[in-house]
């Protein structure tokens, strides 16, 4: 058979899940348990659930069975107490089915072929267990077979009604014999849906496995390498020779050549724009990876995550959170939760007073504070920060930075990734990467930045989003019942750029899908003008184009052509002249959606907005994340968008971060409501 | 959920014409805060509680076992002072479905039947439909009244203590207790990203001109879309996993505790408990035998 699993790990593993593995079969069971949920509540919903089997079908393709059984038991308990026992059976199935459909395209096997064996592996144990449930309960057995009775009975007497009483006494035979002979009926009325699930699925399952696939050449997130757990971890001070980096199917080295010393007590911070290779050198020195060449001299172990080892805390705050609430994330993986000191180590970071919230409700500022106390609960020795402070407001910012000096004071090793010039000034020292290289001073940015255009620019232009009186209630009527905006008034023009800034919770989200029409506000009216007078938004969801940060989200189509034709509904011409007018290059057209970074899947999105001709964007924390260059690219062609072409931009933010070109009228929201609505020039007289 | 998320909750059901319509919501695994009896109690024994219901239902599914059944529940309900606006509402194809049940068994012939007019309505098929729709209902109102009541931290490790058996026969019991702790941090992410994704749908493909005519779309395109948004939700979801691994790795990796669990049965538990498998073995003795 040809080799189809090309790309994953293909060393047969044994013995318990690795951190990747299991991490896999829990978010795609997850992920299967969701389209579950939403399936048991839409009419309709059966095709959602032959939709589930496929995340459950990936994990058989790239793990073992184990992990699909454990992210089976995982989903079947979360599920039982979301939806009770119907999630235990469909759960069950749908795994069943996973690993089958799993199995078959890991060996190539034929419709047929996946079908015939499906029936001689999974037929016999579902119905033997269908025969021994109903066998071991037989009151609720009679109970059952008497509703499929009833209903059937009830349905003939129909038919008798309308003149077939030749079917309805046929058929009443028929169910009495079914019923009284259900041993044998009920297993062979299984047969039937067993084998067009296992069809349907695999016919759903076998284009998105190709994908997926496709999407992934690198293999799982290995584990660390092992370091000796009898050893004490010392990981400083720590030498790098001449190290060099490249990531396994990566054309280039990550590192080039690399040497550097870290020692206690010191705040190092490593600087550098985005793929400059600053992450990697942070793994490696956390011992995350091995170099590919090159030497790392360390007295003991790094001992990543273990008490007296290393510290590692990550760019997305939302991405590392493994607890539930507060005080479970803290003690995630310690060895002995009860000698925790949970509230000193919140207590270090601020957070004394959040032990007990669920982490969901955490902003992103308080999230990094919370990984820093997961990490001083370990005590460690050497603590690296990979762009921690990348996703965080300023305010949050300041904080942690002065919390790795107090760290480093504390005499522990402190390695700060950033790609900020004024945290690296509070460091030690700082170390500059440019393509894998230390270079002495920073590269010059690629592009200059674009003109901050002090030219007047023409005034605004007519009224495009009215707001009048809007309200949202969440859940109103239940006890989670949650106010999220309250009489919002706004009007934005052509030509404007409005930043919505607000805390989390301000119901500034609310507010930017309101404005995408993605939701009906429960009080007043949200219109768009469309050309021929003003006419509510969420009848005509994609007039206003919205953004997310999680830009990969819009992207459906496999190729960056594709989607803009698709998402757009233009010809190719224009979906090329799109990408042009966002400031991609011609050759990113064939490319694959997942090649791209970041920044540039967000403006492949905005490519979408202007092919679609839509009236405004909505824009939700545009430049998190994108480091300087991305911001000025990004920059640019949203100053061409609002000024050339007239479409307003909503730009919503936790931070006033824009560029000044961007800021042009600040409205802030707090507690739902409208605190401030000013113009630049009033703002700055202001502060 | 919980409108804790920064995706707004409740999107997916948008109807501009019937805006005074509820919003057909999920509302179950949420906590509601209350401080009760019932909120206080180990989460394990919440579990053997509901199952011990449902094995009495289950053995003896007759009008006067779910009496006692519905009682234990109804009175959990009270003593948690769950509201009425917890309970979901179902979305309206939900109750016909359910009139439809009933119509056709009242039609099935099932004695005792009487006459009104011209029909023979079926008492016996009405009365064994309401019996099994009661059932139901008492089955999935105690699995709710769990989720109601217990915090969701909790779940996991309660379940490594029950799951105890299950280690004797080696099973990867560690394993799948810090799975189900991660699947129950993740839900809520995934339900976000579902519902972010059924709206990146509905931003796309209107037509350019501006006028909403949306043309019927091919069965063809309806199944590209479905492998759209099916393969973009497993790659994003793939992606989120790929950060989580590294997490636990950066925690020192799967070896570690996964709750603060600071809730242990206690005397009341114990008391619950025993309280709960007598009358599981009272009510059968007396009702079943």
């Amino acid at each position: 058979m040809a080799k189809r699993g090309s790309g994953v790990s293909t060393t047969k593993r044994r013995g318990p899940l690795s951190p990747g593995e299991l991490a896999e079969a829990v978010v795609l069971a997850d992920l299967s348990l969701a389209l579950n949920i939403v399936g048991h509540v839409v009419p309709f919903g059966s095709v959602l659930v032959i939709a589930a089997v496929v995340p459950l079908a990936v994990v058989a393709t790239r793990h073992r069975l184990r992990a699909v059984i454990a992210g089976a038991v995982a989903a079947s308990v979360v599920g039982f107490l979301v939806i009770g026992i119907p999630a235990l059976t469909t759960t069950t199935g749908c795994a069943a089915f996973g690993a089958l459909v799993g199995a078959a395209d890991r060996r190539g096997w034929s419709r047929r072929r996946t079908i015939a064996t499906g029936v001689a592996m999974l037929w016999p144990p579902i119905a033997a267990l269908a025969d021994l449930l109903l066998f071991a309960f037989p009151n609720l057995r009679k109970l059952t077979l008497d509703q499929i009775r009833n209903g059937w009975h009830g349905l003939f007497h129909l038919f008798q009604n309308v003149g077939l009483a030749g079917v309805a006494s046929t058929g009443d035979r028929a169910v009495d014999w079914i019923v009284h002979h259900w041993w044998v009926s009920i297993p062979v009325g299984l047969l039937g849906p067993i084998v067009l699930g296992i069809w349907l699925s695999q016919g759903l399952a076998t284009p998105a496995l190709r994908r997926v696939r496709s999407a992934f050449t690198a293999s799982v997130a290995e584990p660390p390498p092992t370091d000796d757990p009898t050893l004490q971890p010392q990981p400083l001070p720590a030498t790098l020779q001449h190290v060099t980096f490249r990531y396994p199917d990566a054309s280039e080295e990550a590192l080039r050549g690399v040497s550097l010393r870290v020692d206690p007590s010191e705040l190092v911070a490593i600087g550098g724009r985005n793929g400059s290779g600053k992450s990697t050198l942070a793994r490696i020195l956390a011992g995350r990876h091995l170099p590919t060449s090159g030497r790392v001299e360390r007295p003991g172990p790094a001992g990543l995550g273990r008490p007296g080892g290393t510290a590692l805390v990550f760019q997305r705050p939302e991405a590392q959170v493994l607890g539930v609430r507060v005080s479970d994330d803290v003690v995630w993986g310690m060895p002995d939760a009860s000698h925790v000191d949970v509230r000193a180590a919140l207590a270090r970071v601020g957070l004394e007073e959040l032990a007990d919230r669920e982490t969901a409700t955490l902003s992103g500022g308080e999230l990094q504070r919370l990984a820093i106390a997961a990490a001083l609960v370990r005590t460690p020795r050497l603590f690296v920060s990979e762009e921690s402070t990348a996703m965080v407001d300023a305010e949050g910012r300041t904080r942690l930075v002065a919390l790795l000096r107090d760290l480093a004071s504390d005499g522990v090793g402190v390695v700060h990734v950033t790609h900020l010039p004024n945290e690296s000034d509070t460091a030690d020292r700082t170390v500059v990467l440019d393509a894998g290289r230390i270079v002495e001073k920073p590269p010059a940015p690629r592009t200059a930045r674009p003109t901050t255009a002090p030219t007047r620019r023409p005034g605004l232009g007519s009224p495009v989003i009215e707001l009048r009186d809007v309200g949202h209630v969440y859940s109103r009527g239940t006890p989670w019942a949650k106010r999220a905006l309250e009489r919002i008034n706004l009007t934005i023009h052509e030509r404007e750029s409005a930043l919505i800034v607000g805390h989390n919770g301000s119901g500034k989200s609310t507010l930017a899908w309101i404005m995408g029409g993605l939701i009906v506000p429960s009080e007043g009216e949200a219109l768009v003008e469309l050309g021929h007078g003003f006419a509510p938004i969420a009848g005509h969801v994609g007039r206003v184009g919205v953004a997310f940060q999680h830009a990969r989200l819009q992207l459906l189509r496999p190729t960056v052509l594709d989607e803009v034709k698709v998402a757009a509904g233009v010809d190719e011409p224009a979906a090329r002249a799109a990408l042009a007018a966002v400031g991609l290059d011609a050759s990113i057209a064939p490319r694959r959606i997942d090649e791209l970074s970041g920044g540039q899947m967000r403006r492949v999105v905005l490519a979408e907005v202007l092919a679609a001709r839509s009236r405004a964007v909505v824009l939700d924390e545009p430049f998190a994340g994108l480091d300087l260059e991305g911001r000025a690219d990004l920059e640019s062609v949203l100053v061409r968008m609002r000024d050339d072409l007239g479409i307003p931009l909503v730009i919503v933010s936790h931070d006033r971060d824009l560029p000044d070109a961007l800021l042009e009228r600040v409205i802030e929201l707090e507690a739902g409501r409208i605190v401030r609505d000013e113009r630049v020039d009033d703002v700055e007289a202001h502060t | 959920m919980n409108g804790r998320s920064r995706v707004p909750a409740g999107t997916a059901e948008v109807q501009p014409r019937r805006r005074s319509r509820r919003d057909t919501e999920l509302t179950f695994l949420r906590l509601v805060p209350r401080d009760s009896v019932v909120h206080h109690l180990w989460a394990g024994t919440k579990l053997l509680v509901a199952a011990v219901l449902a094995l009495m239902v289950s053995i003896s599914p007759t009008w006067a076992m779910l009496a006692v059944a519905g009682s234990v529940v109804a009175f959990g309900l009270l003593c948690g002072r769950i509201p009425l606006g917890a309970f979901p509402r179902l979305p309206r194809w939900f109750y016909y479905a359910l009139l439809i049940g009933a119509g056709l068994s009242m039609w099935s012939g099932t004695h005792p039947i009487v006459q009104v007019g011209p029909l023979d309505l079926s008492l016996g098929g009405l009365e064994e439909w309401a019996r099994f729709t009661v059932l139901a209902i008492v089955l999935i109102v105690s699995g709710a009244l769990i989720g109601w009541t217990t915090p969701l931290g909790d779940v996991a490790p309660a379940l490594r203590t029950l799951f105890t058996p299950l280690r004797w026969v080696r099973l990867p019991v560690d394993e799948w207790v810090i799975a189900i702790a991660l699947a129950i941090r993740c839900l809520p992410l995934l339900i976000d990203e579902i519902r972010m994704l059924s709206a990146a749908r509905r931003l796309r493909a209107h037509e350019p001109a501006g006028v909403r005519e949306k043309p019927d779309k091919t069965v063809r395109e309806l199944i590209m879309e479905t492998h759209d948004l099916l393969a973009t939700a497993i790659v994003t979801s793939i992606r989120r996993a790929r950060d989580l691994a590294e997490a636990m790795m950066a925690r020192g990796g799967l070896g570690g505790s996964v709750s603060s669990g600071r809730r242990r049965p206690g005397v009341l538990d114990v008391c619950v408990l025993v309280a709960a498998v007598a009358l599981g073995v009272v009510s059968l003795a007396v009702l079943h035998l």
